[in-house]
């Protein structure tokens, strides 16, 4: 009984661990959006992220909170989340997807790899389904992820009045640089 | 048997816990690594001011907000003054956010009709104390205090033209919640001090409860009412009538406008709590249409 136990446990054991090394969670980076005109820039940087990457299965997942957006000044950072993103309502934007023809590349293996991430993006209360290129970079075992994609306001329903000030443009400009470390329980 | 349930037992927590061990689906994994977050509250009041007084709110860190109050006469005389429009009062501000926390400014009014005719300087602090918060954090309310001296410059050419007795000062306890995303309210405990009054039977230091509330209409858009209780016994009633003050709110990204009808022609504390002339029972005699605009300027950009 104990044998088998122990054979059962290794088996096991073996199983979770080899499932456990393809998953890689976040370590650093940041997420920045750009939705200026030439009349005004107005940008905004998240480093506060939550995010894990399957390398096997090629599913990706990214959740942040909109009110750790960072705008160089405060009063866009609170038209941003009370008039825009409606954050108390809505406080989370959130990516759930996975990299497209996972099959034919090894994504463990040292390298650079051009792929395309298909998901669903929920920002605002709305999902929307959407295809995205990204980079992704294996440097002995430490993945990044370079990714550059718009993504226009009225999909998400978020309101682009003509009365204000701040000009908004119509397509948000978001760039994505993350580092990823093997996830360790 | 007792050994063989051991084992059974062993077994069973051992499957248990590596069904644990085995819960790594990304949502799964997603949930667990939730960190606890505090969600400060924006947006109690849109503006540094409710319509007359004070709000809960100060101006961002390294912004400066220029602000023109207007109070015209009253509507008594119709056409004839323009619906008060011919006498008109102005307070002008400079507000600045040396931290998120605390605001400092200053203004200058005169003009119209008293006591806005004091041709005041005043100056003021008014500091975050409390911040209403959900999440990890909860805080129901949030509390600012604010502090303001004033100094009227208008003469009598007597013996009350000496320093001390141009000077008033006042001190709020500003407690505000915004119950929801489009009501808020704040309460006002209020000390006014003035080193001269009218009469002697004034007291120099008087108290009054003000309140405030905000329902908004559209996102940009709110109704505004405020109003000062005043506890009687503490001076000439002349002088002394409980201000209210109804008015719209609009927000358009940098600008706050308020329109606004009230009795009063003040337009800092000490005036409208403490040496408000116009009762509100007097109808077109006492109200007053005005209008408070705001711009804010981010002088230092800040990116951390």
């Amino acid at each position: 009984m104990i044998k088998k136990l122990f054979i059962f446990s290794v088996i096991y054991f073996n199983i979770n661990l080899s499932f456990a090394q393809d998953i890689y969670a976040f370590k650093s980076g940041k997420v920045n959006f750009f939705a200026g005109t030439p009349m005004e820039d107005i940008d905004a940087t998240n480093s506060k992220l939550t995010s894990f990457i399957n390398l096997k299965t090629g599913e990706a997942v990214i959740s942040m909170f909109n009110t750790d957006f960072k705008f160089s000044s405060s009063l866009m950072q609170e038209h941003f989340n009370e008039n825009y993103m409606e954050s108390e309502k809505f406080p989370k934007s959130e990516f759930k997807g996975k990299i497209q023809n996972i099959e034919t590349i090894d994504l463990t293996k040292s390298g650079e790899y051009k792929v395309k991430i298909e998901g669903i993006f929920t920002i605002h209360g709305v999902s929307k389904s959407n295809i995205v290129d990204a980079i992704i970079v294996n440097k002995n075992g430490k993945i990044q992820v370079d990714s550059k994609f718009s993504i226009a306001l009225a999909d998400f329903k978020i309101e682009r009045p003509q009365i204000v000030w701040e000009k908004l443009a119509e397509n948000v400009q978001i760039t994505l640089s993350l580092n990823y470390e093997a996830f360790k329980k | 048997m007792r050994h063989l349930k051991n084992k059974q037992l062993s077994l069973l927590l051992f499957i248990i816990i590596s069904y644990f061990v085995q819960a790594q689906s990304l949502d799964e994994l997603m949930a667990a690594s939730e960190k606890p977050k505090t969600e400060y509250t924006i947006g109690t009041f849109k503006g540094t001011k409710i319509l007359n007084s004070q709000s809960v709110e100060g101006v961002g860190k390294g912004v400066l907000q220029v602000m023109f109050q207007h109070r015209f006469g009253t509507l008594f005389n119709g056409a004839y003054d323009f619906f008060g429009l011919d006498n008109a009062g102005i307070r002008f501000g400079f507000d600045y956010g040396i931290t998120n926390r605390l605001t400092i400014g200053v203004g200058r009014s005169g003009g119209g009709v008293e006591p806005n005719g004091q041709k005041a300087y005043d100056g003021y602090f008014k500091l975050k104390l409390l911040r209403q918060s959900s999440g990890e954090k909860v805080m129901p309310f949030s509390v600012s205090l604010f502090a303001s001296t004033a100094i009227k410059s208008s003469n009598n050419f007597d013996e009350t033209d000496k320093l001390p007795y141009r000077l008033f000062y006042t001190g709020q306890l500003i407690i505000a919640r915004k119950f929801s995303n489009s009501f808020s309210a704040q309460i006002m405990p209020t000390v006014v001090h003035r080193n001269l009054t009218d009469t002697p039977e004034d007291k120099n230091t008087i108290f009054s409860m003000g309140m405030a509330a905000r329902m908004k209409l559209t996102k940009r858009f709110g109704l505004i009412v405020e109003y000062y209780y005043n506890p009687v016994n503490q001076q000439d009633s002349k002088y002394y009538n409980h201000i209210a003050a109804f008015g719209l709110e609009i927000e358009t990204g940098g600008h706050v406008y308020h329109l606004l009808f009230t009795n009063g022609s003040g337009m800092i504390e000490h005036q409208f709590i403490g040496y408000n002339t116009f009762p509100i029972y007097q109808g077109a005699q006492s109200i007053r249409f005005g209008f408070n605009l705001s711009r804010v300027f981010t002088l230092i950009k800040y990116n951390d």
